[in-house]
């Protein structure tokens, strides 16, 4: 068995070229090792990049992946064009429906919202933040939507379980989940 | 099957009869008129009746009768035409309905509470714009380098290709416009690897709307550097297919 650095160092090689996240146990193929081991590694990475690095370990996804700290967001935005076009409040209403009750068909997010909803499923389709993912067994076999890996990205969420609970949602922080302790 | 010529009169089916084409089988015995006034009033189960032998009837009758009425022929292919896409109806399979007391019926939060999950959302969008990731499917990009291609240059000829397009009439039915990602499929394939104009790439005749959505997916298609475009010392552009 390696040891945890050269563990670390392999992950580290791998998140950095990697172009989306990084599950465990795809870490775990690509190293051979176990995936708890993955794990430990994954969180000594992390805490190894808290102090003195630009970059941080996030858990994003349904994955792991390495990505600027927001203290140089400023300055990267000098070099790269960032493409902040904000959702319209009708858009982010019917993800958030599809969100929590998917999957979900058009006539139910409809029901809710009062209001047709055609146009907004066609742009967050665009936008690769919602899927099909089936078709209801009723007449007509409407198309039931989902949301998208794409989506947890987005929104910085590292899973569907971590949306918070409507109940909940005061106090609800939605920061990026940070590699520092054990998961 | 006999097929015995009648005067021609205006019968219930509100056009002039068929003739009198007679039917004959298990469940059936009458005129083709009759036929399908019996199918209209779901008298009949059509399924149990046989088409060809009224098919074959129907022929006969034109190949034997010397003075066929125009009016009653079509009126008899009317009714053949009718019974026949009926039937084809029947045979389609159903869709398996479940009774439901409401198929969509809304249990969970009201729109209300969404709307309280606007504000995290809303929240983690801001955070995730704070930091940068290396993604395939980036929200941010180094900026498309143009080279002698200007704003000017791209208006001009957006101009000279709406002055080509033409007014599609009253619109009487709305049908849905393709997203912005399946227009991009369809330049991409018009677009070859040499350079093209505009005019030698969209296909006419179009409407503005047609234009304008050709030139916005062709704009998203430069910008995933999936297109690329020149501008002439003449102003004039041309767009062809990036290696």
């Amino acid at each position: 068995m390696e040891s945890r650095v050269d563990l670390e160092l392999k992950l580290e090689a791998l998140l950095f070229v990697a172009d989306s996240p990084l599950s465990v146990p795809h870490l775990a193929e690509l190293t051979g090792e176990f995936e708890s081991e993955v794990l430990d590694a994954l969180t000594a990475l992390g805490q190894r990049y808290e102090h003195g690095h630009a970059i941080q370990l996030v858990r994003i996804a349904n994955g792991y992946q390495i990505s600027t700290k927001p203290e140089h967001a400023s300055l990267i935005a000098n070099l790269v064009a960032p493409q902040r076009t904000r959702m319209s409040r009708a858009q982010l209403e019917t993800l958030a429906i599809i969100a929590y009750q998917q999957p979900v068909t058009a006539a139910h997010i409809e029901a809710v919202r009062g209001v047709q909803s055609d146009h907004c499923l066609r742009a967050l389709s665009d936008r690769y933040l919602i899927e099909e993912v089936g078709r209801k067994q009723t007449a007509g076999r409407p198309v039931l939507y989902g949301t998208t890996d794409q989506f947890l990205h987005q929104f910085g969420l590292e899973s569907l379980e971590k949306l918070p609970k409507i109940a909940e949602l005061e106090g609800a922080s939605p920061a990026l989940e940070l590699v520092e302790s054990a998961p | 099957m006999s097929a015995a010529l009648v005067p021609v009169h205006a019968g219930p089916l509100g056009l002039f009869a068929p003739p009198d084409i007679r039917v004959e089988c298990d469940v059936f015995e009458g005129s083709l008129a009759t036929l399908v006034r019996c199918v209209l009033s779901h008298k009949l189960d059509l399924l149990q009746i046989p088409l060809q032998p009224i098919v074959e009837a129907y022929v006969e009758y034109l190949m034997t009768c010397e003075d066929t009425d125009i009016d009653s022929a079509c009126a008899a292919l009317l009714a053949l035409a009718y019974l026949i896409e009926r039937k084809a109806h029947c045979l389609l399979p159903r869709p398996e309905i479940i009774e439901t007391d409401d198929l969509d019926a809304f249990e969970g939060p009201g729109v209300e509470t969404y709307r309280a999950v606007l504000g995290f959302l809303e929240d983690g969008l801001a955070a995730r714009d704070q930091v940068f990731f290396r993604s395939a499917r980036a929200d941010y990009e180094l900026p498309v380098e143009m080279g002698k291609v200007t704003l000017s240059g791209l208006a001009r000829a957006l101009e000279r290709l709406l002055e080509q397009t033409e007014d599609p009439g009253p619109t009487l039915l709305s049908r849905p416009r393709r997203s912005i990602a399946q227009q991009m499929e369809i330049v991409l394939e018009s677009l070859a690897n040499e350079p093209r104009t505009l005019d030698n790439l969209i296909p006419a005749p179009m409407t503005r709307t047609e234009a304008v959505w050709w030139f916005l997916a062709l704009l998203e298609l430069i910008r995933t550097h999936a297109a690329q475009a020149e501008q002439t010392e003449q102003g004039d552009l041309f767009f062809w297919k990036a290696a």
